[in-house]
């Protein structure tokens, strides 16, 4: 089909055109751009006489679809990256070089510090304004959730076809709505359950404090500040809290988030922890794997199968019956009495780092992995083949992500930063996006509404990490290869890919590259934020 | 989570309703199934004469406009609008509630201007084809009209509107304002579509040349 006339487009504008003529135009839509940019003018040329007929205010301006470098500001822009870079790379180094001795809290990657702060930050929100906070915050995951879904089937119901998009929602919805009658909500500030009380449902409590004394036969969700469990919980138990304390019993897993868990009772499941201060004392027991990430971790009792431990300091008087793994470990010590059934595996920096009590028996062998000094390390690990497989892996992978992309959206790449300006204010924007999604979610999380919004929303975070770097890389190509050359998916491919290939060989080289991936993450999350300003319903 | 996805459903495709604003005329136009509008129309039908009289202050200013950009303005387009409500005040049991009400009451406005052009001009070939509609347009003409609407930008494209023929200028008013699908549109003016769809995308050209010619850019 040869470029279609005005009066036709003009036709399937009205949305008057029908049939045949219809598909074969939307098919041929899809592939010519310069049709689709038509098509667009002349959509914004009916709600402007629309505008101008019914005499209605228009404020917004329309703004031209594809930013460009341009030229003549463009001298400030190099200047501007260069700067940033410089600095972003030299601070980076210096952090990842060895911190100075004694200001390890502030190292953001360890556990101790970032805990309390998140902690700290949360409980504090909720307790100076609870009411408003979730008020907001139930909104927000309402209108998100339309929202999300609403885009969803618009983009599904545009590319694909309306039935089917209809049903797989549908499903969705069905799907995802579990009957709201097998949940016992509590929203009191304080939540118990008496020794002698017997809930037949599932639980899920929001609160200050709760405390489980008698017996509930399905899970437990909690999002407390201290939950307390002397009585029996059939099912799982799943716990975002500042103190656990289970001296009860728990007939499946129990994962947990907190700052403080001390497990007295037994676990029949597994036991999944993030916690900074861990204890399983004597008389605790886990029915089968554990699985932690600790800061401290003081193991007394009894595990039958398995343990993985992350964490900085361990400390283990108990017995574990499988094998004992032990990764990225600042300090462990097996006192005398502690009882490893099959293989002790252990990360550390130094050999003085492990300790073994001549009282601790291993059924199995222990093995020391002893790390390198991560300077020595980084340059080793930079001569293994295997780590350029694996980045080609992630390469293809992240651009077969964007041509994928290309081919659903392709306005969406139609982004760019033309100044200096533009540039510090588009890091400015992807510092915000970087920062206050993760708050949010974990705020929306904290409220009930909000468990699945949560989970909806960090999918979409992640997303929108992912294509803010490919945003990057379309733009550093767009500016090597000029805007031209990508009129079609093979032009597109072209220029992405060399854009691509530069993002990725500077945020791996060493030392710097990390420095450079975040730069790249906050210039193009600022990028996600300008293109999502355009779209039509914030466009106005 | 049943009670979220619920509460979510009918929020699909639109935006959340907005609490406490005001309905008026232009918000609620493509809401069929505004509770305001449909309670109203329930009492008017049962004959309520302040019920009608709150439809027609929700979309009076609307038919007024409609009649006056189709008319001009003067007494033709205020007998015209005022035969409206008779009109529909006569008709309303006929009334689809599926369809919005905007749209089925300036349908109605619409034949009555068309009627008074036609009997205005003593012919009644107004809208038929002509060989003028024959003759190739050059390609490529302007590109279509976009931007911020200022006031001296609005009275510019308003006095273009004006001065288009009324031929182009009637289905114009229809499809922009009142929302018309192309075949009300083709009923109204006795054509068929397509002859509706080449008077509309004949109109925008004009419409273009009418502005590029007043003010070059």
């Amino acid at each position: 089909m040869s470029h279609p006339d005005e009066a036709l487009l003009t036709t399937y504008v009205d949305d008057a055109l029908t049939g045949a003529a219809r598909s074969e135009l939307d098919s041929h839509l899809m592939r010519c751009r310069e049709c689709r940019t038509h098509v667009v003018a002349l959509r914004d040329e009916s709600a402007f006489l629309g505008d101008v007929l019914g005499e209605r205010e228009r404020p917004m301006p329309v703004r031209e679809a594809v930013p460009q470098i341009e030229t003549g500001v463009a001298i400030g822009l190099p200047l501007a990256i260069a700067a940033v870079t410089i600095v972003f790379a030299v601070v980076g180094a210096l952090l990842e070089s060895r911190m100075p001795g004694g200001l390890d809290v502030l190292h953001p990657l360890r556990l101790k510090g970032a805990y309390e702060m998140a902690f700290d930050f949360i409980f504090f929100l909720r307790d100076s304004a609870p009411g408003a906070l979730e008020l907001i915050v139930s909104l927000g995951a309402v209108a998100s959730l339309s929202a999300l879904l609403s885009f969803g089937v618009g983009l599904v119901y545009r590319r694909l076809f309306g039935t089917t998009a209809g049903l797989v929602m549908a499903v969705v919805l069905i799907g995802g709505g579990e009957p709201a009658r097998a949940v016992q909500l509590e929203l009191d500030k304080e939540t118990r359950v008496a020794s002698d009380e017997v809930v037949e449902e599932s639980m899920v409590i929001t609160g200050d404090r709760a405390r489980i004394d008698g017996t509930v036969k399905g899970d437990v969700v909690a999002t407390v500040e201290r939950l307390q469990i002397t009585g029996r919980i059939e099912g799982n138990l799943y716990v975002f809290a500042r103190d656990l304390d289970l001296t009860g019993s728990v007939g499946g897993s129990v994962h947990v988030i907190s700052q403080r868990a001390r497990i007295d009772g037994e676990i029949e499941g597994s036991c999944l922890a993030v916690a900074a201060m861990y204890t399983l004392t004597k008389d605790g027991q886990v029915g089968k794997d554990g699985w932690l990430l600790l800061a401290h971790g003081t193991l007394d009792g009894h595990f039958r199968r398995d343990v993985l431990i992350g964490g900085e300091d361990v400390e283990l008087a108990g017995t574990i019956e499988r094998n004992l793994d032990m990764r990225f470990v600042d300090q462990a010590r097996l006192h005398a009495g502690a009882r490893v059934g099959g293989d002790v595996d252990a990360w550390v920096t130094n050999k003085d780092d492990f300790e073994q009590d001549p009282g601790a028996q291993i059924g199995g062998t222990v093995q020391l992995h002893l790390e390198e000094d991560p300077g020595r390390q980084a340059f080793w690990d930079r001569v293994r083949p295997s780590l350029y497989v694996a980045h080609a892996i992630a390469y293809a992978a992240s651009f077969a992500f964007g041509l994928l992309l290309f081919a659903l959206i392709p306005s969406l790449f139609d982004v760019g930063i033309r100044s200096g300006r533009d540039f510090f204010r588009n890091l400015l924007m992807g510092f915000v996006l970087l920062v206050v999604p993760p708050c949010a979610i974990v705020l929306v999380g904290l409220t009930l509404v909000g468990l699945p919004v949560a989970v909806l929303a960090s999918f979409v975070y992640i997303t929108c990490l992912y294509a803010a770097e490919l945003l990057v890389a379309m733009w550093i190509g767009r500016a090597l290869l000029g805007h031209e050359a990508e009129a079609s998916l093979w032009g597109f491919g072209r220029v992405f890919f060399v854009g691509l290939a530069i993002v990725f060989i500077a945020s791996h080289l060493p030392y710097v590259g990390k420095p450079i991936l975040l730069l790249c993450v906050l210039t193009g999350l600022g990028l996600v934020f300008e293109r999502a300003r355009r779209l039509p319903m914030f466009a106005g | 989570m049943h009670l979220l996805a619920s509460a979510c459903r009918p929020t699909l495709v639109g935006a959340l309703p907005v609490i406490g604003s005001q309905p008026r005329g232009a918000e609620i136009s493509n809401d069929p199934d505004h509770v305001l509008v449909r309670a109203q129309i329930e009492r008017a039908r049962r004959g309520e004469t302040e019920a009608f009289g709150a439809l027609f202050g929700s979309f009076g200013a609307d038919v007024a406009r409609l009649c006056a950009r189709m008319l001009g303005s003067g007494a033709d387009a205020e007998d015209a609008a005022s035969e409206t409500f008779l009109r529909a005040r006569r008709a309303i049991d006929d009334y689809d509630a599926t369809r919005p009400f905007r749209t089925w009451l300036l349908a109605i406005a619409a034949h009555r201007c068309i009627d008074r052009l036609r009997q205005r001009t003593r012919e009644q070939k107004l809208f038929a084809p002509t060989e003028l509609d024959a003759e190739t347009l050059p390609h490529p003409g302007p590109s279509p009209l976009r931007g911020e609407l200022d006031g001296e930008r609005r009275r510019a494209v308003t006095r273009a509107i004006d001065q288009l023929p009324e031929r182009y200028r009637a289905p114009l008013v229809l499809r922009y304002f009142a929302e018309q699908s192309y075949l009300e549109i083709g009923v109204a003016l006795e054509l068929s579509e397509a002859q509706v769809g080449m008077l509309l995308y004949r109109a925008r050209r004009k419409l273009r040349e009418l502005l590029t010619e007043g003010s070059p850019e």
